[in-house]
């Protein structure tokens, strides 16, 4: 197996340790004090007996219990039951945004998802990673191994911002890869047609999927300070640029991404999904905090 | 449109700034990468169109506020309507043409800016405006015979229009003012007051007293604008002989006669050794030198004894003074023969100061009582209380000393006054009340000039009654109103009679209490006086103070003329004087002090012959020739006139407040200040609104534009 330095450059590998460290910051510093540690709790006991079906694996069979009843009952434990996660990152052209006091969306999802990668791996769940713009790039299976995180971590600093969103076949082409299911923990800006957007998240959650969709906001975004005469030019190719004045425009602009959030909330509340409204400004201490509240409802 | 700050027009360039503004927001646009596209175009979706109009109109909008906001500075006036001739007006000038209007340089004077300002002025009001100017001298006089729109010949009159000397008859020409333009057409009237605003005639009116004319032009309907033309001069530097007074107006030939002059500065200069000359008829008899501080006065006092009966005039010249018309003042005294006098007493005389007549008899003929080598015009016979034909044989005045009663004939007594006598009678405690009311007074056909309504006392424990103060008119009481002369007031009164009023008595005093103590009726060609208590110290004090020789020698020199004539005359009147039927069958001619000869006219008024004399304009001696009679006229600048200090700033900005009236200096101001009056307000007040209403759209569509 190739390993990262085969692959990636020294800043890449810089990057990748920085990475790497900071999920592990944030994680273990965010862990310590705030909740029961992540290591305890990792068990082999017994949970319950389930009738055997066919295809079940004939070691798992309570022996016992058969000379007793006289009939086939698998033993399941808790460890079998360990969460697959799937960490689903928008790489499209929005992501690149970086606001004028902020950081890149990208970098911020990156290391959002290192971090919940880390803290997954760290619970024993196994973690995967997809990367997606306007199309699925990469695709890891979930995996819970230590090499595997650094793999994903790997993946995760060899991202780079794309073309444009298009995240609603993304889903869909996602939802026929994710046999299994999972946790789904989208990081996005979510710059698409809400209603599509929604359809499709509606296919992953009938396939029985938890979804988490965290929402990512540059400050830029979220209050459009912005006060000359400015020609705005479209990350993504996909709209002309516009001459305004922004003053002209603000209310009307935050009147509508109120609009937009507050639909794509409701909608993911009629799908039972989880949403986190995060701005780039935000700690990502902040952000697993929030995950966690989540998890534990 | 006119402007009145055109200047300021230039202000109006600032509307390029907010166009710069834009323009240079349109060259900085910042490329702005973003990703919420869609977003941005939502919002854009909705108000494209609308934003693009708010935007040009926002920036209409800041073009006109500085273009707005310049012209208002600039103070637009509308004045189109001026070539119909609209906003025609009714001006009436009241110029003040006093004799202060000439300080400083001939050129630069006050009354040569009036001419000039005032042509300038006329000539640019609109078409069909009627114009009048009134003398502020002689607020009966005006320019011209009627108003005229004519405005070329009423700016001919006010050029031709030649100095006078008199005063400002401030009242009086306010009066007449209000009562010409209540008679104008109503419409836009205009009061125009040219003045050099001088402390001594508007001091008191700065002060606060009332000008009662102005408040009542202030409430008439449809009443006129009230403007102050200024014409005040830097402060001039001017000496002034503001009074020169004989110390009798009659005098025996060598008996001693003193003029009394005072001599004032209004400037701020220092004089020393100022050369003060006496002159008797013309010829310079005397010079002394006298020193004057800035803004001091000085009295001086010249004596002579003239050895001619007849008419003299005394005058006093100071030398230095370029402001010539006041350095010399003139007076005029009647030089004759012995007065006889016949003094009628109840009791014989002896000598002693007890009665009545001795008091008078003692100041009648001071120097006879004296035994003095000096001599009296008076000659006094004392006599019982009886009247005969030869007791009044060559007598000019006889006087009733506390007389109870005449005794003997009471018609020889209205003989002796009918035909030209005096009379002056002062009452007493041994007077009967009864027949000076019943037989004496008559019902006013007797000599005795009042009704008698009761005998007066000062109530026990009150202060006694005092002579009334105020400014003195009579020919006999002038002398009084200098205090040098005696303080009238210091008399007591602690009894008299109360006296009332009857048809052609005059008072010459009066008590503090408002009663008469001194009148005089003319009856026939004589006079009669009447004195309303003692001449003794029975009930006052009077002859106890040195006023009393004065008074009674001036009081009975009065009597002892026939003619009503005053000699003593002021620039600026027109005096009238009543003639005898001899006299009015004369010609009369008057010798002005330049040389000029009047021929003098005579009117009938009520049975009265009146000589009628012009408007004196110049100061000095005149002679008027009545018949083969030569008589001598003196005529005095009004020594207030020589003041020229004029009111200071605020002052005249106060008055001009308190009476609605604005105050202008040259004929751009007052053009400024008329056609703002003549087309209603000034366009900025409008002009302001619409720039505030501007305003307030800019802050709402600014606010429309922000909030989207």
């Amino acid at each position: 197996m190739a390993s990262p330095t085969s692959i990636l450059n020294a800043e890449e590998i810089s990057s990748l340790a920085n990475l790497q460290l900071f999920a592990r910051t944030v994680v273990e510093g965010f862990t310590t004090g705030n909740h029961a540690s992540p290591h305890k709790g990792f068990s082999v006991e017994f949970r319950q007996h389930r009738p055997y079906v066919q295809g079940d694996d004939i070691r798992r069979l309570d022996w016992k219990i058969f000379g007793r009843a006289d009939r086939f009952y698998i033993r399941e434990y808790d460890e079998e039951t360990n969460l697959r996660a799937t960490v689903v990152v928008d790489a499209s052209g929005s992501m690149a945004f970086q606001g004028r006091g902020g950081v890149r969306k990208l970098d911020y999802a990156r290391k959002l998802a290192a971090s919940l990668a880390y803290l997954l791996i760290s619970q024993q769940d196994a973690v995967g990673l997809v990367t997606f713009d306007s199309k699925l790039r990469q695709v890891i299976p979930c995996g819970s191994r230590v090499t595997h995180l650094n793999h994903l971590l790997e993946t995760l600093v060899q991202t780079k911002a794309g073309s444009e969103t298009d995240l609603a076949p993304v889903l869909e082409s996602l939802a026929q890869r994710l046999r299994r299911r999972g946790l789904i923990i989208l990081i996005s800006d979510f710059f698409d047609e809400a209603d599509s957007v929604l359809r499709a998240i509606g296919v992953l959650r009938r396939q029985g999927h938890e979804i988490i969709a965290i929402q990512l906001w540059d400050r830029d975004e979220l209050d459009f300070p912005f006060g000359e005469m400015s020609r705005f030019e479209c990350l993504e190719q996909s709209h002309e640029p516009l001459q305004l004045d922004p003053k002209a425009v603000r209310m009307r602009y935050l009147q509508v991404r109120g609009e937009f959030e507050q639909k794509l909330r409701e909608g993911l509340r009629r799908h039972q999904v989880d949403h986190l409204s995060l701005a780039t400004d935000q700690p990502h201490s902040t952000a697993l905090r929030q995950y966690l509240a989540l998890r534990l409802r | 449109m006119s402007f009145l700050n055109a200047i300021l027009l230039s202000g109006g360039a600032a509307l390029l700034l907010p166009l710069i503004l834009y323009l240079l927001n349109l060259r900085r646009i910042t490329p702005q990468p973003w990703a919420a596209m869609h977003l941005l175009q939502a919002a854009l979706a909705k108000r494209r169109r609308n934003l693009r109009i708010e935007q040009w109109l926002l920036l209409l909008i800041r073009l006109l506020i500085p273009l707005l906001l310049a012209l208002c500075l600039a103070r637009p006036v509308m004045t189109a309507m001026r070539v119909f001739g609209g906003g025609k007006s009714s001006l009436l000038v009241l110029l003040d043409d006093s004799y202060s209007m000439q300080a400083g340089d001939a050129a630069s004077s006050p009354s040569q800016r009036a001419k000039q300002e005032l042509s300038r002025i006329l000539q640019s009001l609109p078409k069909g405006s009627e114009v009048q100017v009134m003398r502020g001298s002689a607020p009966d006089q005006t320019l011209l015979n009627a108003p005229t729109a004519a405005l070329d010949i009423a700016a001919q009159a006010l050029q031709s229009h030649p100095s006078t000397h008199g005063p400002l008859r401030l009242q009086d020409a306010l009066s007449a003012a209000a009562s010409w333009i209540e008679k104008s057409p109503p419409g836009n009237r205009e009061l125009l007051v040219v003045s050099d605003f001088s402390k001594r005639d508007w001091g008191n009116a700065a002060q606060g007293a009332g000008l009662p004319a102005l408040q009542s032009l202030s409430k008439m309907p449809q009443g006129p604008q009230l403007t102050f033309y200024d014409l005040r001069p830097p402060q001039a530097e001017n000496l002034a002989v503001v009074a020169a007074e004989t110390s009798a107006q009659i005098a025996a030939v060598g008996q001693p006669i003193g003029l009394r002059v005072r001599v004032v500065n209004h400037g701020q200069r220092a004089w020393q050794d100022l050369p003060i000359s006496f002159e008797v008829d013309g010829k310079r008899l005397r010079t002394s030198r006298l020193s004057l501080a800035a803004q001091g006065e000085a009295v001086l006092t010249f004596t002579h004894q003239f050895d001619a009966i007849g008419k003299h005039a005394l005058s006093a010249r100071i030398e230095g003074d370029s402001f010539a018309l006041d350095n010399a003042r003139h007076g005029i005294v009647e030089v004759r023969k012995p007065l006889e006098v016949l003094l009628l007493e109840d009791e014989k005389p002896r000598g002693s100061l007890e009665a009545a007549g001795d008091f008078l008899s003692l100041a009648l003929s001071p120097h006879q009582s004296a035994g003095s080598d000096l001599k009296d015009l008076m000659q006094v016979t004392r006599n019982e209380n009886r009247l005969r034909q030869d007791d009044l044989k060559g007598r000019e005045v006889v006087i009733l000393a506390d007389v109870e009663r005449l005794r003997s004939n009471l018609s020889l007594l209205e003989k002796f006054v009918t035909e030209g006598g005096g009379l002056l009678v002062f009452v007493g405690p041994k007077a009967d009340l009864t027949w000076y009311q019943r037989d004496f007074y008559n019902r006013g056909k007797g000599l005795f000039p009042s009704p008698v309504l009761g005998l007066r006392r000062a109530a026990n424990g009150l202060q006694p009654a005092r002579i009334a103060k105020g400014l003195l008119s009579h020919p006999a009481m002038l002398y009084f109103n200098d205090t040098r002369a005696g303080r009238l007031q210091d008399a007591e009164f602690q009894s008299w009679w109360e006296l009332g009023p009857a048809e052609g008595t005059r008072t010459l005093l009066s008590l503090d209490s408002g009663t008469p103590l001194i009148v005089e009726r003319q009856v026939g060609r004589g006079r009669v006086i009447a004195v309303a208590s003692s001449a003794g110290t029975a009930w006052n004090n009077a002859a106890l103070q040195p006023f009393f020789v004065p008074l009674t020698q001036r009081l009975v020199s009065h009597l002892s003329s026939s003619s009503m004539v005053r000699d003593n005359l002021t620039v600026g009147e027109s005096p009238r004087f009543e003639l005898t039927s001899e006299e009015a069958a004369l010609t009369h001619q008057l010798v002005l002090p330049s040389g000029q000869r009047v021929d003098l006219g005579i009117e009938s008024e009520n049975q009265r012959r009146l000589l009628v004399i012009p408007t004196l304009q110049e100061p000095g001696v005149m002679q008027w020739n009545c018949g083969n009679e030569l008589r001598l006229l003196a005529c005095n600048l009004d020594p207030q006139e020589a003041d020229f200090t004029p009111l200071a700033t605020a002052d005249l900005e106060a008055l001009a407040k308190r009476h609605s009236a604005r105050v202008v200096n040259s004929p751009e101001s007052w053009q400024q200040l008329d056609r703002g009056r003549r087309h209603g307000s000034e366009l900025w007040k409008p002009l302001l609104a619409i720039l505030l209403l501007l305003l307030f759209a800019e802050v709402l569509l600014q606010q429309r534009i922000t909030r989207g």
